[in-house]
């Protein structure tokens, strides 16, 4: 019922975009109506143009994310484990974090040209710090109640590390990884729009640069479907991983 | 045999006064007896668990396994915690808990589930083996804790008030299942309680203790025959002198 209501409120709006365009009431040219830019974005998708762009954009964002996992989880990890890794890294960390990753777009170009390699850099130095942050959070904040356990049964190290550390830390992980998604999308866009001769964000730009505006909020929504899409999937993934989390917070 | 020697534990906390929670604890625990631990709340009990099984340093003296010194948890001892919700780990259903602490033992993995199953059993939880700890009750909790410890298959026993928390009736089923597996597969075992009935009930000694900095207020054997049954012997007239006693101890210190 809420959720009907929410699409109620969508589509009124959208309706009211639909009549002040075709009334003239607003510039028809930058705002089409928004039945013109359904059938854009039909078309568009149909002939696979769209989805093409948008997908070389996505992967990107995707590999960045999956990069920065790769590194960021297991550094944060070893940082929130070992003092002393912590305070040999934690100023470096605590320098970069504040620059907004579009400000390194271009150094970025300047190094790697405007191909992939600059892009998933950009990505990946976005990506990395909420992931680091959330790693080290959770390795630092256990319990040491289950450290204790661990050590009383005589676990291994390895696992010590695969069986308490990594899921005891996991939910925090997944938090920074949350924070990380959308952020990779905005920073593919961006370095799109900076430099680069294909991507969804390119495209947007081409098409406001030609006048071709249907052109361009079809890419917006687009964008806007894949977030979602992108949002909704690494919901999925991260709560089938931590259903025990959810039942253990939210039980009690 | 196990042997406390002057074992003394300060917490020294940075700013606030250091807390002093053993002031010098010795006594010796013979292979295959069943020592119980009686004390005030506060005054060392879990503090002197976790430094028999190296998991804390002592402050000063030391804990000996016959004749070694210890410093880090020996294989041959099992701790079962007295908080049994923080050490139990949410991520893995009450199996799973088991079979990780046994991944590291020797068999099969058709053997050790086995094992973890049948400890499971023993203390009434085999209908929850899938379940997370999460969804049991405190009491539930700790017998997962406790057949968690027993499936180890330690030599020597630590338990930390492990009954605390569980009704009468599951109280005397589960110390006669401990009592029964202690003397069956003659285990060493250092039971911590507050309750000074099911101390002598368990015990072939009882150790009790002062406040804190708790020293040992003495030590008294419980002469009563084995198996012990949860009427009889606590109708026994040694029963009642010993139970009569350790009051009278615990009031005066
Ligand atoms: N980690 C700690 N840091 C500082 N002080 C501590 C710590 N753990 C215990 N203490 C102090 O040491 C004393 C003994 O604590 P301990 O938990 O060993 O008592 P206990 O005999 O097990 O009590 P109970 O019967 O209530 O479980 C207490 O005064 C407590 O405040
Ligand atoms: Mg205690």
């Amino acid at each position: 019922m809420k959720r009907l209501s929410g699409l109620l409120v969508f589509c009124a709006l959208a309706a009211a975009w639909e009549g002040l365009s075709r009334w003239g009431v607003v510039s028809r040219l930058y705002f089409p109506p928004v039945s013109t830019i359904a059938a854009t974005f039909w078309d568009l998708t149909v002939s696979g143009l769209l989805p093409g762009q948008a997908l070389s954009t996505v992967s990107r964002a995707v590999a960045g994310l999956l990069l920065a996992l790769a590194v960021m989880a297991p550094l944060g990890l070893a940082m929130g484990v070992s003092r002393r890794l912590s305070a040999l890294l934690t100023p470096t960390v605590e320098l970069l974090r504040p620059v907004p990753p579009p400000a390194i777009i271009p150094a970025a170009m300047l190094l790697f040209g405007i191909g992939t390699g600059m892009k998933l850099v950009v990505i990946v130095f976005a990506c990395s710090f909420p992931i680091l942050v959330g790693a080290v959070d959770g390795a630092r904040s256990i319990d040491p109640g289950f450290r204790l356990t661990a050590a009383a049964y005589g676990l291994s190290r390895r696992d010590l590390l695969f069986g308490v550390i990594l899921p005891a830390a996991g939910p925090s992980v997944a938090a920074g990884f949350r924070t990380a998604v959308p952020m990779a999308l905005i920073v593919a866009v961006l370095s799109e729009m900076i430099g680069a001769s294909s991507g969804i964000g390119h495209y947007i730009l081409r098409m406001q640069r030609t006048f071709a505006i249907p052109e361009m909020y079809a890419g917006v929504a687009m964008l806007g479907l894949w977030g979602l899409a992108l949002n909704a999937g690494t919901q999925q993934v991260l709560a089938r991983l931590l259903r025990w989390h959810a039942g253990w917070k939210g039980g009690i | 045999m196990l042997t406390i020697e002057g074992l003394t534990k300060s917490y020294s906390q940075n700013g606030s006064p250091a807390t002093c929670a053993l002031g010098g604890v010795s006594f010796s625990v013979p292979k295959g007896a069943f020592v119980s631990l009686v004390g005030p709340s506060g005054c060392g009990k879990s503090t002197l668990l976790q430094c028999v099984c190296g998991l804390m340093r002592p402050t000063a003296g030391r804990v000996t396994l016959a004749g070694r010194e210890i410093s880090a948890p020996p294989p041959e001892m099992a701790l079962i915690f007295q908080n049994a919700a923080a050490s139990l780990f949410p991520w893995f259903t009450i199996l799973g808990n088991i079979r990780f602490v046994l991944r590291r033992a020797p068999g099969s993995k058709a053997q050790k589930l086995e094992t973890a199953r049948s400890a499971l059993a023993a203390v009434g939880l085999a209908d929850f083996a899938e379940h997370y700890p999460w969804q049991l009750s405190g009491g539930m909790q700790q017998r997962a804790a406790l057949a968690r410890g027993l499936a180890y298959g330690a030599e020597i026993l630590l338990l930390d008030e492990p009954f605390a928390s569980v009704d009468a009736q599951t109280r005397e089923d589960l110390e006669d299942l401990l009592a029964g597996v202690a003397r069956q597969q003659g285990k060493t075992v250092l039971f911590v309680t507050h309750d000074i009935d099911e101390a002598v009930y368990l015990a072939d000694t009882v150790v009790a203790l002062t406040p804190p900095p708790a020293k040992v207020a003495a030590i008294l054997p419980i002469d009563l025959p084995h198996p012990r049954d949860q009427i009889a012997s606590r109708e026994d007239r040694r029963f009642l002198d010993a139970r009569k006693a350790i009051h009278a101890l615990l009031r005066r210190v």
